[in-house]
């Protein structure tokens, strides 16, 4: 695997910050390394990630992938209830935050749940974003990823006059309401 | 303002979000209240947080205000350094992905991995050419580890991108040393 997979999973363990700015850029290794040993709640031995999720699911959550538009069960679904993170379970959308824009095919949440969703700096821009979302000089992109287990969700982007979650299908477990 | 007030402080708590339901909508009640056992790593008392913040930093803070544009000397500062959140002195921003706007916020493009999380702020927050709030509330960003308010994630201006626009008083500057 070539060393920006390596990166962004070392990224995601978040015990190694340092070794990410490393790759990523010298510079940054002092300011990075101020993430104070941060470590996510729940963690997972890379066999372990595998045997938990699809290739698919691995490439997103883990590797911070982004699934191709229209292809996951939610990009156009309105059911009533909560959006669970694949890699551990917590809620991190809800569907009163939810807004369908089929054609463009991923699942758009104007919020997270409040405390759920952290964020990182992406700078594997997704090519099937075309210009949206443009977040900085270099087209770096805010990410965003579940607070429990450090998985990839998506992005914080500008799309149709609103900054809103841009969030991967695959990375998400809806569960319904309770009536 | 007292129930807002209220209701934000205890946002930031990270105690009781499903308090937060009945000020933004009715449906993310059920759901937030199994986030309620989430403590922050960093946590004080209000006493403690009053002793240790001025009057304007408490507001912005712990109860979610939003400073004076150009009230902290921040917003032009362009040395290089690391922003601390001014709760918990976790680094939070860089100078790295500073830019000074002339809106009289501190500007970043990008928070530190890991180190901000997003929420929801009510339509009751304005800015003075921000979006209408009204309708769509802000995404607000907070620290990770104390839960103290920072600012939001906005356009702010005709260039199309997405800043956190943040108040230079919940930050401590730290210049990077030679």
């Amino acid at each position: 695997m070539e060393p920006k997979s390596i990166n962004r999973r070392v990224l995601m363990s978040g015990a190694a910050a340092v070794a990410v700015s490393a790759g990523a850029s010298p510079a940054r290794a002092e300011l990075v390394s101020g993430s104070d040993g941060f470590e996510f709640e729940i963690t997972h031995t890379d066999e372990e990630w595998r045997d938990l999720l699809t290739e698919h699911e691995y490439n997103i959550l883990r590797d911070g992938g982004t699934e191709d538009p229209r292809t996951s069960a939610y990009y156009d679904f309105e059911e009533v209830g909560d959006y669970h993170c694949k890699g551990c379970d917590l809620p991190v959308y809800t569907s009163h935050y939810k807004v369908n824009w089929p054609k463009k095919g991923w699942v758009f949440f104007f919020h997270g749940m409040p405390n759920n969703v952290l964020m990182g700096v992406d700078k594997k821009r997704p090519s099937a974003y075309g210009s949206a979302g443009m977040a900085g000089p270099a087209g770096d992109l805010i990410e965003t990823h579940c607070r429990r287990c450090g998985s990839h969700l998506g992005h914080v982007l500008h799309v149709s006059l609103f900054v809103i979650h841009c969030i991967n299908g695959a990375a998400l477990n809806f569960q319904a309401a309770k009536a | 303002m007292a129930r807002d007030g209220l209701s934000r402080r205890e946002i930031l708590a990270g105690t009781a979000v499903g308090a937060i339901a009945t000020v933004t909508g009715a449906q993310a009640g059920s759901s937030a209240s199994k986030t309620s056992s989430f403590q922050f790593e960093v946590t004080r008392t209000d006493e403690e947080w009053r002793a240790m913040l001025s009057e304007e930093e408490y507001r912005i803070l712990r109860e979610g205000g939003t400073e004076k544009p150009k009230s902290s000397p921040l917003w032009i500062e362009e040395a290089e350094g690391t922003y601390h959140c001014k709760g918990c002195d976790l680094p939070v921003y860089t100078s790295e992905w500073k830019e000074v706007l002339d809106k009289g916020w501190v500007f970043f493009y990008h928070s530190i991995a890991h180190s901000t999380m997003t929420s929801i702020d009510g339509p009751e927050s304005r800015y003075e050419d921000g979006q209408d709030l009204a309708i769509v509330s802000a995404i607000e960003t907070h620290c990770r580890r104390c839960g103290s308010h920072l600012g939001h994630i906005l356009i702010v201006s005709g260039d199309g991108r997405q800043r956190h626009c943040i108040n230079g008083h919940s930050l401590d500057f730290k210049p990077k040393t030679a």
